[in-house]
C-alpha cells in the first residue's frame, strides 16, 4: 500500500510541478521522431518491393530472350551461356535466380535435344554454382532448394554432395535428399537410401512411393531388398509398390510380413 | 506450314511456338476450344496441336466437333500432361495422328509434323497430275 502511495505522490508532484509542460513536449517530440523513423523505414521497404517487382518485370523479358535462344537451337549453346555471363545483369542474384527458376520450369516439360541444351546452359553459365552454394548453406530452406535444383536439372555429378545430406538433422532436408537421390539414379540409388535408422513419417513415405511409381525402370526394382530392410518405412514402401504394380512373385514375402506385422505398429497400420 | 496451337499452358505455348518459328512455320495460338473451333473453321491450317484438357470445350470434344464441321480437316496432334490410355484411345478413334505425353521432345514433334505434311503433299500430287 505504501509503495503505491509513494508512486501516486511522485506522479502528482510531476504533474503539478513547473517542469511538467517541458517534459510533455520532450515526450511528444520523441514520439513524433519515432513515428517519422517507422514511416521512413516502411516507405523504404515498400519502394524496395516495388523496385524488385519492376526489376522482375524487366528480367522476365530478358530471361525469355535467353530461353528463346536455347529453344530455337539456332545459336550454339556455349555462345548463349557466354552472352548470359557477359550480360550486365549477371551479377544480380535476383536475375540468376529467375533464370534458374525458368530453366527448371522449362526442363520439366522436355526430353531430347532442347532438354540437353537447357542442362548444358545450366552448367556452362555457372548457375550450377548458385545451386551448390544453396546446398552448402546453413538454412534448411535453401538447402532443400539447392538439392531440388540439382535433381530437376539431372546434375548427377553432384550426387555425392546430396548423399551427404541424407542424414541431415532436418527432416525436410533428409526427405528432399532421399527423393533427389532416387530421381537422379533410380534403382541404383536404393543402396544409398535404404540404410537409415531414423523414423520416417507417412507423408515422406507417400512422397517416395509417388516418385518411384513415376520412374521409368520402377518395375524392375529388386523389392526383396526393400522387404528385408531393417527399417519399417522401407518395408512399407516395398509393400505399397508391389501392391501398386500387382507383382505376383512377391506373394510369399508379403504373407510372411503380414504375419510378422503384429510386432510393428507401423506395419500393422499398413495391413 | 501454318499451325493452330490450342493450348492453355503458357510454358507449352512458348516452347512449341519457339520451335515452330525457328523452322519458319507460322503459328496461331488459341487458349480455349470454342475459339479454336471458330478459327479452325474460318482459316486454313496445315496442322493442329491441341491439349487434351482445355477450358469450356475439352480437347477431345474440340477434335470431335472439328471432324464433323470440316471435311478437309488438318491432321491433329494431341498433347496430354499425364499418360491416359482411355483418352489416348479416344483421341485415335477421333482421328488424331499422335498422342504426345509431357515430357515431350518438341523438335521431334515438329520434324514429324513437317514430314507428315510432305507425305500428304506427295500423296495428293498424282491426283492433281491425273486431273
Amino acid at each position: 500500500m505504501n509503495f503505491i502511495q509513494v508512486i501516486k505522490g511522485e506522479v502528482m508532484n510531476i504533474i503539478t510541478s513547473e517542469r511538467f509542460e517541458e517534459l510533455m513536449i520532450i515526450v511528444i517530440i520523441i514520439l513524433l521522431i519515432a513515428i517519422l523513423i517507422v514511416s521512413i523505414l516502411y516507405l523504404l521497404k515498400i519502394s524496395s518491393i516495388i523496385d524488385e517487382g519492376k526489376k522482375n518485370d524487366i528480367y522476365e523479358g530478358i530471361v525469355d530472350a535467353y530461353l528463346n535462344d536455347i529453344e530455337t537451337c539456332t545459336i550454339k549453346i556455349e555462345q548463349v551461356a557466354i552472352n548470359f555471363i557477359e550480360s550486365p545483369h549477371f551479377r544480380d542474384p535476383l536475375f540468376r535466380e529467375l533464370m534458374t527458376k525458368e530453366l527448371i520450369n522449362t526442363h520439366h516439360y522436355l526430353t531430347g535435344l532442347i532438354k540437353n541444351r537447357l542442362q548444358t546452359f545450366y552448367f556452362s553459365s555457372g548457375l550450377v554454382n548458385d545451386s551448390y552454394l544453396k546446398l552448402k548453406s546453413n538454412d534448411w530452406h535453401l538447402q532443400c532448394k539447392g538439392i531440388n535444383e540439382f535433381s530437376e536439372m539431372d546434375a548427377i555429378s553432384y550426387y555425392d554432395d546430396i548423399l551427404s545430406l541424407r542424414f541431415n538433422k532436418n527432416s525436410q532436408v533428409r526427405l528432399q535428399a532421399v527423393l533427389s537421390l532416387i530421381k537422379l539414379k533410380g534403382k541404383n540409388a536404393y543402396k544409398d537410401v535404404s540404410n537409415f535408422d531414423y523414423n520416417v513419417n507417412r507423408w515422406a513415405i507417400a512422397n517416395v512411393i509417388e516418385l518411384i511409381k513415376d520412374l521409368p525402370d520402377n518395375q524392375i526394382f529388386d523389392y526383396n531388398l526393400m522387404l528385408n530392410s531393417n527399417n519399417d518405412a522401407v518395408k512399407i514402401i516395398g509393400i505399397s509398390l508391389i501392391e501398386h504394380f500387382k507383382l505376383k512373385t512377391y506373394e510369399d514375402e508379403l504373407n510372411t510380413l503380414k504375419s510378422d506385422s503384429v510386432s510393428s505398429t507401423m506395419l500393422k497400420l499398413q495391413y | 506450314m501454318r499451325v493452330l496451337l490450342v493450348e492453355n499452358d503458357k510454358m507449352i505455348i512458348k516452347i512449341i511456338a519457339n520451335c515452330l518459328l525457328s523452322r519458319d512455320c507460322a503459328v496461331v495460338s488459341i487458349q480455349n476450344g470454342y475459339d479454336a473451333l471458330k478459327v479452325a473453321s474460318e482459316e486454313h491450317f496445315d496442322a493442329i496441336i491441341s491439349n487434351v484438357f482445355l477450358t469450356q470445350l475439352s480437347g477431345l470434344e474440340f477434335i470431335g466437333k472439328l471432324s464433323t464441321s470440316n471435311s478437309l480437316r488438318p491432321p491433329v496432334y494431341v498433347i496430354s500432361k499425364t499418360p491416359n490410355e482411355d483418352l489416348e484411345f479416344e483421341a485415335y478413334q477421333l482421328g488424331a495422328i499422335d498422342f504426345i505425353t509431357i515430357p515431350f521432345d518438341p523438335v521431334l514433334l515438329i520434324e514429324k509434323m513437317i514430314s507428315d505434311q510432305e507425305n500428304r503433299l506427295q500423296k495428293n500430287a498424282p491426283h492433281i497430275n491425273q486431273k
